[in-house]
């Protein structure tokens, strides 16, 4: 197992000097090579609940097991090799390149966790192929290269950390169509290819249904379900979730309402075009 | 009325942003801008309301051609919210911030705080007026941008991706309400975007490639042209996609019953 | 979730709360001066006194004023010693032999020892850093070295009057200023001190000093403060992530972890200028233009009155300073 919550909650002091609770109660079990999505509106907890998979934030009820390491830490104990099998790409990672070059930035998260410069470099390096930067942009400025491909850089920083679990927080947020595509096909390949595990948090409910087999789904700090995302487009209180319908699956209601077609759970374009034309034979 | 005559717009003289576009658009109507990012609709905004001067060509505003000494006098009939709701919030609070314009133009105060009163309910935040920015989130940021450019009485709006940076609460909130503008308040709407589901409900559709104009018409006569838009990286909305595609097939096209669901499912919303 | 509000503003509804802003800063100003013109201890208590009536009438949390006063204890028991030891001439309340040697000076290395090793598990500071002070002056006056055989430095430690009088005469007059600026910045929002400053310094336009210009800036400065606070959150958390422990204190780690923050933060306020300025151009805003406040402030009698109240003390107080009254002690 590689992630577990344990009646987890976490609290903090808010405005006027009271007790905010964020999330309570989280009872959550991730084994290695899942691909997990988290969902729910806005102020559900979303964000409160994965940053403690990193410990960013550390549980003030409750147990968090991540590897062999415990949440909440005692004293003497190192962060760090935490931070380095957990990544975590946050909204709009774009805003934490600094560096003079491109590979430099990405370098500088494997150099913090010891590596040398040959090894950082080695490690920046595969990582930048694999989102796709091409080799004659890693010397120049991170600032002077368009918005996607600064995302892809950042991107890059966490890969080369080399993390087993990759927790993105809206990823494809202000991305056009295609770029979300093409981000959320590479976190797909790295986790079919290189047996990542990958926690997506995310409102785009047609994101969610094209790439993750299983979803969490948050209201008001809790955990309201738990399951694949077959069971999660079938619950019938699925309205209580307040979450969109992904459009695969609204429009197989749609022709199985109007012209009886059998539903099927189907969360991809092309599933449903190859479905349509093998119940029209 | 805003005539836009063979417009040219170069960045330092070496990229140029827009090729010579012109383009009518007549009062009381909503015309959606497309394209991907690069194409030159961002800086057609900012040409619009005259943050920036062609390197050729003329916009023509309700008759009045767009000069630097005019500006002011410009500034009175275009308004326009941007896409991130931090970096236009001017004032302190709520209140502050949907006056800022008004006081720019030399409103006198009981005036201001009638128009403020007015359109805060008119988005729906009323009780907010106290409220600082970071108390609120981005759709009621843009909801405030929105009432700060109702204040100030501009019949033409334009919404360059007001609704980018915003989660799917946030962007509906906003949606929803430049819908309601064009039904109920008559005003000239020109929205940026790259949502072609949101484009769709548009009167007219102009896609930018490249600082060219592709494509201007109807909704419905623009996203025909589906493989050359997916060519340009915009993706037509999925009902249309889904019927087009099967369009194309022979064996679904002579599903007649399935084809007209299909239709029927793509018009929908 | 955000737990901060611009400025430190308490909210009420005592009669400063319905004071003119102008009025409350310039009353401020009136009072500050009239306390720095005042001569000795006496004068200043009597200043001191009519200030805590005053405050008390505002009902203003006195708490939180005094813990605004804090960071000052160790300048003020700082100045205390200098005092002690410079001034040479008054009544002599308390003198004593001090002894420097191997046995007092081995006792105070020892206590400052111990206050650093227990200094984390003290609630109350304060109350251990003047014993700690006490114990050290203490043991210098009973542990002479002679007692295991050896020889040490002497001096005369002497608290003079004088001495005590002027560091009371201090004292009360830091004290003095921190609960005005406090009053201030307690009971005015932020918005209202930047209208009140902005009116105030309206004749300055005379001399095309720019400020409309200033007001602008200064308020914008205060809408982005909570913004940048958290976006700097932000920011450390994702350097975080990417392995920088922002609690360590190498210094050549200390620059990196520096620079990894402020250069994001730089570039995105870059940024912000540039649209802020975009938008702020399309509503209509002119450099050095004519404008209307949607804020407007109304002076009325009462604001008058307090005027001439604080213009009675700064004349009462010049008039002592200048010796055309006199007070006998």
């Amino acid at each position: 197992m590689a992630i577990q919550f344990k009646e987890v909650s976490f609290s903090y002091r808010g405005v006027k000097d009271q007790q905010y609770e964020a999330i309570k109660d989280i009872n959550l079990q991730i084994d290695k090579g899942e691909f997990i999505a988290v969902c729910g509106q806005t102020g559900s907890g979303k964000t409160t609940m994965v940053q403690h998979m990193n410990a960013l934030l550390q549980p003030t009820r409750g147990n968090v097991f991540i590897f062999e390491h415990t949440l909440p830490q005692k004293k003497k104990q190192k962060i760090g090799p935490i931070r380095k099998r957990v990544g975590l790409v946050f909204q709009f990672p774009e805003y934490q390149l600094f560096e003079e070059t491109i590979l430099k930035d990405i370098m500088f998260g494997p150099k913090n966790f010891g590596l040398s410069n040959e090894e950082a470099k080695e490690k920046a390096l595969m990582a930048a192929k694999l989102v796709g930067l091409s080799e004659d942009l890693l010397e120049k400025s991170p600032f002077r290269i368009s918005g996607g491909q600064m995302r892809r850089v950042a991107i890059a920083g966490i890969l080369a950390m080399e993390p087993d679990i990759l927790v993105l927080d809206e990823p494809t947020r202000g991305l056009d169509p295609q770029g979300s595509k093409e981000i959320m096909d590479l976190f797909y390949k790295l986790h079919k290819e290189n047996d990542k595990t990958i926690i997506l948090v995310s409102h785009d409910m047609d994101i969610i249904a094209n790439y993750a087999s299983r979803v969490v789904v948050l209201d008001e700090g809790q955990i309201v379900f738990d399951g694949s995302k077959e069971d999660l487009f079938s619950q019938k209180d699925f309205d209580s979730f307040h979450l969109a319908k992904p459009k695969t699956i609204e429009v197989m209601h749609y022709l199985n309402e109007q012209i009886g077609i059998p539903f099927k759970n189907l969360f991809s374009f092309e599933d449903v075009l190859a479905y349509l034309k093998e119940v029209s034979k | 009325m805003i005539k836009i005559k063979d417009l040219y717009f170069s960045y330092d003289n070496r990229h140029e942003a827009l090729k010579g576009i012109s383009l009518n658009i007549e009062d009381g109507t909503w015309t959606a801008i497309v394209g991907h990012n690069g194409s030159g609709k961002s800086t057609l905004a900012k040409l619009l309301v005259g943050l920036i001067e062609p390197t050729k060509g003329e916009i023509h505003i309700n008759d009045m051609l767009m000069t630097t000494n005019n500006l002011s006098q410009i500034r009175k009939h275009v308004g326009i919210v941007f896409q991130n709701p931090d970096n236009q919030f001017v004032g302190v609070t709520v209140k502050h911030d949907i006056a800022f314009g008004l006081e720019n133009q030399q409103t006198p105060q009981p005036e201001m705080l009638e128009l403020i009163d007015k359109y805060i309910k008119v988005v729906g935040m009323e009780g907010y007026l106290d409220k600082e920015p970071h108390q609120l989130s981005g759709g009621q940021k843009q909801r405030v941008a929105i009432a700060g450019a109702l204040a100030m009485n501009q019949d033409i709006m334009i919404f360059d991706e007001a609704t980018s940076m915003l989660d799917p609460e946030g962007t509906k909130e906003i949606s929803d309400f430049i819908m309601e503008l064009n039904t109920k308040y008559n005003k000239t709407l020109i929205t940026i975007t790259h949502d072609l589901e949101f484009a769709r409900k548009a009167d007219r559709v102009v896609v930018l490639s490249d600082g060219n104009i592709m494509f201007d018409g109807t909704p419905d006569e623009v996203f025909k042209n589906s493989s050359i838009l997916k060519e340009i990286d915009l993706d037509i909305p999925f009902g249309l996609k889904l019927y087009e595609t099967a369009f194309e097939d022979a064996q679904l096209k002579e599903n007649k019953k399935l084809m007209d669901a299909l239709w029927q499912y793509s018009l929908k919303k | 979730m955000n737990n901060i509000v611009i400025g430190q503003y308490v909210h009420g509804s005592s009669w400063i709360y319905k004071l003119d802003p102008r009025i409350k800063i310039s009353a401020l100003v009136i009072l500050l001066v009239t306390t720095f013109l005042l001569s000795n201890l006496f004068l200043m208590s009597i200043m001191f006194g009519l200030m805590i009536v005053m405050i008390f009438s505002t009902r203003v949390p006195f708490l939180k004023m005094i813990r605004g006063m804090k960071p000052l204890i160790f300048l003020l028991t700082f100045t205390f010693f200098i005092q002690i030891f410079s001034i040479q001439e008054g009544n002599v309340l308390l003198q004593q032999t001090m002894y420097i040697g191997p046995l007092s000076v081995l006792a105070m290395m020892t206590i400052v020892i111990i206050y650093f090793l227990i200094k984390r598990y003290i609630k109350f500071k304060i109350i251990l850093f003047f014993l700690v002070v006490f114990l050290i002056f203490y043991v210098q006056a009973i542990l002479p070295s002679t007692l295991i055989g050896l020889q040490d430095f002497t001096y005369e430690f002497v608290i003079r009057e004088l001495a005590l009088q002027y560091t009371g005469f201090l004292l009360l007059r830091i004290m003095i200023v921190v609960m005005l600026s406090s009053l201030l910045t307690f009971t005015t929002l932020p918005t209202d001190i930047t209208n009140g400053l902005e009116s105030l310094l309206r004749p300055l336009k005379v001399i095309k000093f720019p400020v409309g210009e200033l007001a602008t800036m200064l308020s914008l400065t205060l809408r982005f403060i909570p913004t940048l606070l958290d976006e700097t959150q932000k920011i450390m958390k994702a350097q975080a992530s990417r392995g920088v422990e922002f609690s360590e204190s190498k210094l050549k780690d200390k620059i990196t972890q520096i620079v990894s923050l402020l250069i994001p933060i730089f570039v995105i306020s870059f940024k912000r200028a540039e649209d802020l300025a975009n938008a702020m151009e399309a509503r209509g805003y002119i450099i050095g233009g004519k404008r209307t406040k949607v804020d407007m402030l109304k002076m009325r009698v009462f604001d008058i009155f307090v005027l001439f109240v604080c213009l009675g003390l700064l004349t009462t107080s010049i008039l002592l300073r200048v010796g055309v009254i006199q007070i006998a002690l």
